[in-house]
């Protein structure tokens, strides 16, 4: 099956060095939602924000009754909170968004043609705070992870879509957080997609690794191996650490262009965040 | 301590290369820490620096503080390896990763 | 200190290696072996094998059961653990002893482990 792949690739080698020169972010998306939807026959293309709940039983049993009484909505209430406080210039966060803020989470990460770089919700956030003239906040956990909840939640079930502007800059971006995605590195030597595409479905000790599609729709999440909440950026730097690698910074380049790149390939899906996880 | 002791001796027997490492000053733990340094920062350029080396070369640059420049040498030497093994990986992926991608 | 250890290990390992000498394992080295093999930092085999006695294994690689049949060369046994990339490029399995997460001798004690299984 390999050598018939191989010989394929070897006789339409010209045209495809062709297509991987130009970025084509529009087709990467549906070869990656076919592949998992060819992978996982049963599968229906929204029920991926529920990631692992889809492949274990217990696990999805569990987690029935805990969102009974979500662990989250401590966050999203207190998220609201800070949403709706004002700054000392009298402005609040929906001064810095569209719609006031409301509903408009699924649109993240998003490019930004004035810095030429990814801006996803948490550096938004941030943004809105040095332009009020407040500090930054963590990227990862505590006040930030919170009103990143309360906002998704205001989009809950709304397609994802990130866009990709036809921006030299904006493909870039894109392609670098594919190459990311797909690098492997670390002691371990692992990718994104050694565990994510590859090992999808399957157990890692108790856990079952959840596939990437999907992945990113249900930050941020709270999950009970860390207690509290998270955002998406703060699971990258487990996983980096998971594959013995030093993970790099929570608003660097990679991890935007990464997030870039994940969320791109979830277009379409609910948005379903927050979400709780083992 | 007492099994680097035993190392020690063990490697006087064995392997008269590693036993040099005795004779290492603080000029040649310098050196290796550099030269670690050197590498890390092309591991790290390649975003991908791993966990290992870097515990390696704060354990080095601690020795070198404390004056076992043995042991900081060996530590800097060991940091420096693993960043090469880092600096390969990375390289080869830079090929190889398009092989993962799904079609 | 452990880079001096691991090195004079290499050197001790590598004569037995050349000299063929394929003693029985003991006791303690089994014992280390099942150590490394279930340590979350070290072997980990058990986060993507299963094998009798592992807690909570997973199932990302193949069961290891009647090793001694499944893998008889003990060289090729060591290939894989050491770098099972150079054989198979698809394969996800973390390449232990090239990227020195397992040092020779740690990886021959997972050996003699995975031989009682």
């Amino acid at each position: 099956m390999r050598l018939a792949f191989i010989a394929l690739a070897l006789t339409v080698s010209a045209p495809l060095a062709q297509a991987a020169s130009q970025p084509d972010p529009a087709a990467d998306m549906k070869a990656f939602q076919g592949y998992f939807l060819k992978q996982f026959p049963k599968l229906p293309l929204a029920a991926y924000v529920n990631g692992p709940y889809n492949f274990s039983k217990s696990e999805s049993d569990q987690w029935k009754q805990i969102m009974e009484f979500p662990p989250y909505q401590f966050a999203v209430d207190d998220g609201k909170k800070l949403f709706e406080t004002k700054f000392p210039d009298g402005k609040t966060y929906a001064s810095c968004f569209p719609n006031g803020g409301i509903g408009i989470a699924q649109n993240y990460p998003m490019f930004d043609a004035k810095t030429g770089k990814v801006v996803t919700l948490g550096i938004a956030i941030n943004r809105c705070r040095v332009a009020n003239g407040q500090k930054k906040l963590k990227l990862t956990v505590g006040p930030l992870a919170d009103i990143s909840a309360y906002m998704t939640s205001t989009s809950d079930g709304k397609p994802i879509n990130v866009v990709i502007p036809h921006n030299p800059k904006a493909l870039a971006a894109y392609e670098a957080g594919k190459e990311y995605f797909y690098t492997r590195r670390g002691q371990l030597n692992f990718s994104c997609a050694s565990c994510h595409v590859q090992a999808a479905g399957m157990h890692l000790r108790g856990d079952v690794l959840s596939p990437a599609l999907g992945l990113t729709a249900a930050f941020p999440l709270y999950r009970s191996s860390w207690g509290d909440m998270g955002t998406l950026v703060r699971r990258f730097i487990g996983c980096n650490q998971k594959v013995k690698s030093e993970p790099s910074k929570p608003d660097s380049t990679a991890y935007r262009d990464l997030a870039y790149f994940m969320t791109y390939m979830d277009n379409g899906l609910p948005e379903s965040g927050p979400g709780a996880r083992p | 301590m007492k099994r680097l002791g035993a190392a020690v001796l063990l490697s006087v027997m064995i392997c008269p290369v590693v036993a040099l490492a005795g004779s290492a000053t603080k000029a040649s733990a310098d050196h290796a820490i550099a030269s670690a340094q050197t590498k890390m920062k092309i591991a790290a350029s390649n975003q991908d620096q791993w966990i290992a080396t870097v515990d390696a070369f704060k354990a080095a640059k601690a020795a070198e503080q404390k004056g076992d420049f043995a042991i900081a040498e060996a530590e800097a030497k060991h940091a420096a390896t693993l960043a090469d093994l880092s600096i390969a990986q990375a390289k080869a992926q830079k090929k190889l990763w398009q092989n993962e991608i799904v079609h | 200190m452990k880079t001096i250890i691991t090195v004079v290990a290499l050197g001790l390992l590598s004569s037995v290696a050349a000299a063929g000498v394929a003693a029985a394992a003991t006791p303690a080295e089994i014992a280390a072996g099942e150590k490394l093999a279930t340590t979350t930092d070290q072997g980990n085999c058990d986060a993507c094998h299963m094998f009798k006695g592992a807690d909570e294994a997973g199932n990302i690689g193949p069961e290891l059961k009647d090793v001694k049949s499944m893998v008889p060369n003990r060289k090729e046994f060591y290939a894989i653990i050491y770098d099972e990339e150079a054989r198979n490029p698809q394969t996800i399995m973390p390449a232990f002893g090239k990227n020195q997460v397992l040092t020779p001798k740690q990886i021959n004690e997972v050996i003699d482990f995975m031989y009682t299984k």
